[in-house]
């Protein structure tokens, strides 16, 4: 704080030094004079001490509040960018998973069918592996999902 | 004597300190790095103006924020205009805040307890 925003008191203050340390006045009225300006000046002092914590206290008040829809608005993207980052990884998870199932449907098909006629029913065993490979879509994906949400965490350490 | 014609900045306000006129306008924010420096500008012109003052003077304030050191300041600009009034001189005090704006309302509120003179407290148009 600059010391000229006070220079009024200050000059107050070095007035009365002075007065104090001058030679004594016989005249007692002196003193009741200067005592009653100094009442006066400590009078509007204390009000204006009155006048400038009440205006610093609002104003730490609405810093406060402020830091607070700061930390919260914070919070909240904190929220939004790993909702997003979540998205986009299910949305690359989801392709991986289906690229590999229609990978698998086509080895099964063309690869894994031939063999099957030696085992009797074709149709049946055929459904069978192509079930059982649709039912472990959603589980893998789940899987992928976590492996690439750990990999893009141990990237990001303070994402 | 000529008009006080201050641009705001990002910490200090816009300032129109018109003689012919009588309208002293401030508004915006108040967060000088030095404030007793950047309002000894307007106290200078002040004590120019209360030589020489209209009849009636208009102090009009807007602010959007103002930290301590500036509220001193201008409680000591906001005496010397007063001085006017002191002298016989009509000084109306308009103190502008924005709707919802409950601390800047409570501020104009101070300074016309303080100063001892009406503010006209208004939000502004």
């Amino acid at each position: 704080m600059n010391d000229r925003l006070f220079s009024e008191e200050a000059t107050v203050v070095r007035q009365y030094r002075e007065l104090l340390q001058a030679k004594p006045s016989e005249d007692s009225n002196d003193y009741r004079t200067a005592l009653s300006i100094l009442t006066e000046k400590y009078q509007e002092l204390l009000e204006q001490a009155k006048f400038l914590t009440r205006i610093s206290d609002r104003l730490e008040n609405r810093l406060q509040l402020s830091n607070q829809a700061l930390a919260e608005k914070n919070n909240e993207l904190k929220q939004t960018l790993a909702e997003l980052t979540r998205a986009r990884v299910s949305k690359s998870a989801i392709t991986i998973i289906y690229v590999i199932a229609a990978c698998l449907f086509v080895f099964e098909e063309y690869f894994i069918e031939p063999f099957l006629g030696f085992m009797g029913n074709i149709m049946v065993y055929g459904i069978a592996i192509k079930l059982a490979i649709a039912l472990l879509l959603k589980p893998a994906e789940n899987i992928l999902e976590r492996v690439l949400l750990k990999q893009l965490t141990r990237r990001r350490p303070n994402g | 004597m000529e008009p006080l014609i201050l641009p705001s900045t990002a910490n200090t306000p816009y300032v129109h300190f018109d003689p012919t006129t009588g309208i002293l306008e401030m508004r915006g924010r108040s967060t000088p790095e030095n404030p007793s420096e950047y309002y000894a500008r307007m106290m200078r012109w002040v004590d120019q103006y209360t030589q020489h003052p209209r009849e009636e003077t208009e102090v009009r304030t807007y602010f959007e924020y103002f930290n301590t050191s500036s509220s001193k300041c201008l409680l000591e600009l906001m005496k010397k205009i007063k001085t006017l009034r002191n002298a016989g001189h009509a000084v109306n005090w308009v103190w502008m805040y924005e709707p919802e704006d409950e601390d800047m309302r409570e501020a104009g509120s101070d300074f016309s307890d303080l100063l001892k003179v009406p503010f006209s407290i208004v939000v502004r148009p």
